[in-house]
């Protein structure tokens, strides 16, 4: 049934540290077997944020994957050298000589 | 319950700003959408909408059924606009982005 | 793309509609934005009640990939980890593999979105660490993570007995059962089960405060006899589903709030049949019900498209019609009558329509 092999691992970073996870894992499950629960913090207040509905609806997942940013966490598979780096902020969209 | 609880987590938009803005007049999802932008984050109030519902139906002491639920609108699941625009022939991002679609004819 | 169907949904839903109408000869079209089929029954590790009677005992999981195995036998188009944006002018859907959007035109367009849960309202319920209990079930069941050591469950009810079986067979203890109705408001078969497995359960309490460094380590609980704190690094909301009706709202299809059936749902006839015609709505996303009843919403919507492709015939659309009519009532009154009234009730209310408007 499950896509998830138990005996396949694969190896992926998360901030840099190096971890590993069962292949067919989605990214917030590959990151929740390695104990991280925190996957990112809120757009305004910054508060922590996880793994809420895991369908892709609720958007609490969000993480940066290969420098792409807001990135469904719980709708992706990890795979053989991912970088993930939380979902930390918006992307800044502001130009230098625009003002503020 | 505290006010201070979130109640729209994309937006951050709390029971407090909700009801304030119920306090000017807002009577519907989206008359508070309007005034707070609660609903118009990433996830267009698919998670919210039921709670803010519930907190408006509770401050204005009617039931669930007589608040209107928000207005949805394109795009309805999370896109980067990449992958809306650069495909000239089949993407009319023009149709994708129009306020309403009453024109919508399928017949 | 161009297609006889597009089914949006790959659910068990989706799946049996998928399934009848290919082999009734039409071209189908599968929309799913998962990366795999099956929807959330996909995960479910406990047998499946209300199945109609001509299918053995099973599990959700069992059952699923029996019908994938069906389906992926048939010509049918599967699209995967595609979600529907929007609808172009001309009613064709726009559909996007998160690089390019492209357009769908179908002559039919089957709903089969199904349900989502609901989210409850406590302070602190956006924190890492509180999530649906579909979400815990399914990070057990398809991801193989325990989702944490101990849990505080929110709501007591049918899911919540599911789960708490699959939790104890995990090792991942169940602090409490924390629940806002007074203990009258629960059936006492629900709290029997509970209390054989030694869960302890709060009637008339809520989440007053959820403490962690950044993360859920404890809960205060306001219980009827005070307040009391809790350890547990895990929260599971179960507060019920609601049918996902976003799609139906963007084709203009009418919407009416129907509490048992989880709140808005989709008008319809008596093929499944939304007040825009050649939109169909079936599954949990016509009102969410048990594992047979949104197996039969999707056979008398497929026999209905079937008809109108001209694949059947009218004398063929009306018996199986019936039948499967009379199949649906009995099976959704073994499981909740009042779930099929209501649905009755939707019915006679598009059929006026009709008839006036």
């Amino acid at each position: 049934m499950v896509s998830v092999q138990p005996q396949a691992y694969v190896s992926f970073s998360f901030n840099g540290t190096e971890m590993r996870a069962l292949k067919g894992q989605t990214i917030a499950a590959a990151l929740l077997a390695n104990g991280i629960r925190k996957l990112g913090v809120s757009r305004k207040l910054r508060q922590p944020r996880g793994i809420f509905c895991h369908t892709g609806r609720c958007c609490s997942c969000f993480v940066t994957v290969d420098g792409i940013d807001h990135v469904l966490s719980c709708m992706k598979r990890i795979e053989e050298g991912m970088k993930i780096e939380p979902g930390t902020s918006d992307p800044v969209v502001w130009r230098s000589g625009d003002g503020d | 319950m505290d006010k201070s609880v979130i109640v729209c987590k994309c937006e951050e938009v709390n029971i407090d700003e909700i009801e304030t803005a119920l306090k000017t007049g807002a009577r519907h999802f989206d008359d508070v959408k309007r005034l707070t932008r609660c609903g118009m984050g990433p996830c267009q109030s698919k998670l919210c909408g039921g709670l803010v519902r519930r907190v408006i139906s509770e401050y204005r002491n009617v039931s669930i059924s007589e608040v209107e639920p928000p207005k949805k609108r394109m795009p309805i699941s999370m896109i980067r606009l990449k992958a809306l625009a650069t495909d000239k022939e089949a993407t009319k991002v023009i149709s994708v982005f129009k306020e309403s679609v009453s024109g919508v004819s399928r017949s | 793309m161009e297609t006889d169907v597009l089914i949006v949904g790959g659910g068990p839903a989706g799946l049996t509609a998928a399934c009848r109408l290919a082999e009734g000869g039409a071209k189908v079209v599968l929309v799913d934005e998962g990366f795999e089929l099956g929807g959330h029954m996909h995960h479910q590790s406990a047998v499946v009640r209300s199945l109609p009677d001509s299918y053995e005992t099973m599990t959700g999981t069992e059952f699923i990939e029996q019908l994938i195995g069906r389906v992926n036998a048939l010509e049918i188009r599967q699209l995967l980890s595609h979600s529907v944006v929007g609808v172009y002018q001309n009613g064709d859907l726009g559909v996007t593999d998160g690089n390019r959007t492209f357009p769908i035109s179908a002559g039919q367009v089957i709903l089969a979105t199904g349900a989502a849960e609901d989210a409850a309202l406590f302070p602190g319920w956006t924190f890492p660490g509180v999530m649906t209990l579909g979400a815990a079930q399914l990070l057990i069941n398809r991801e193989r993570v325990r989702p944490g050591n101990t849990a505080l469950i929110v709501g007591l009810n049918q899911f919540t007995l599911e789960v708490a079986d699959l939790f104890s067979k995990e090792n991942v203890s169940i602090a409490g059962i924390i629940e806002e109705r007074d203990r009258s408001a629960v059936p006492e078969e629900w709290i029997a089960r509970i209390h054989e497995e030694r869960i302890p359960v709060y009637f008339s309490s809520r989440i007053q405060a959820v403490l962690g460094n950044g993360e859920v380590e404890k809960a205060i609980i306001q219980t009827s006899g005070g307040e009391k704190v809790m350890e547990a690094d895990m929260i599971c909301i179960s507060n019920g589903m609601s049918p996902i009706t976003d799609l139906a709202e963007l084709l203009t299809c009418e919407l009416t709030y129907n509490e048992s059936l989880g709140g808005q749902v989709p008008i319809y006839n008596e093929g499944f049949e939304t007040t825009v015609p050649s939109v169909f709505v079936i599954g949990n996303a016509a009102g969410v019900t048990c594992a047979g009843g949104l197996l039969l919403t999707a056979e008398i919507a497929a026999n209905q498209v079937l008809k109108n492709l001209s694949l059947r015939t009218r004398e063929e659309y009306l018996t199986r019609n019936q039948s499967l009519w009379e199949e649906l009532r009995k099976t959704e009154n073994q499981h909740s009558g009042i779930v099929h009234e209501e649905r009755a009730g939707i019915i006679n209310e598009s059929v006026q329509e009709n008839a006036y408007g």
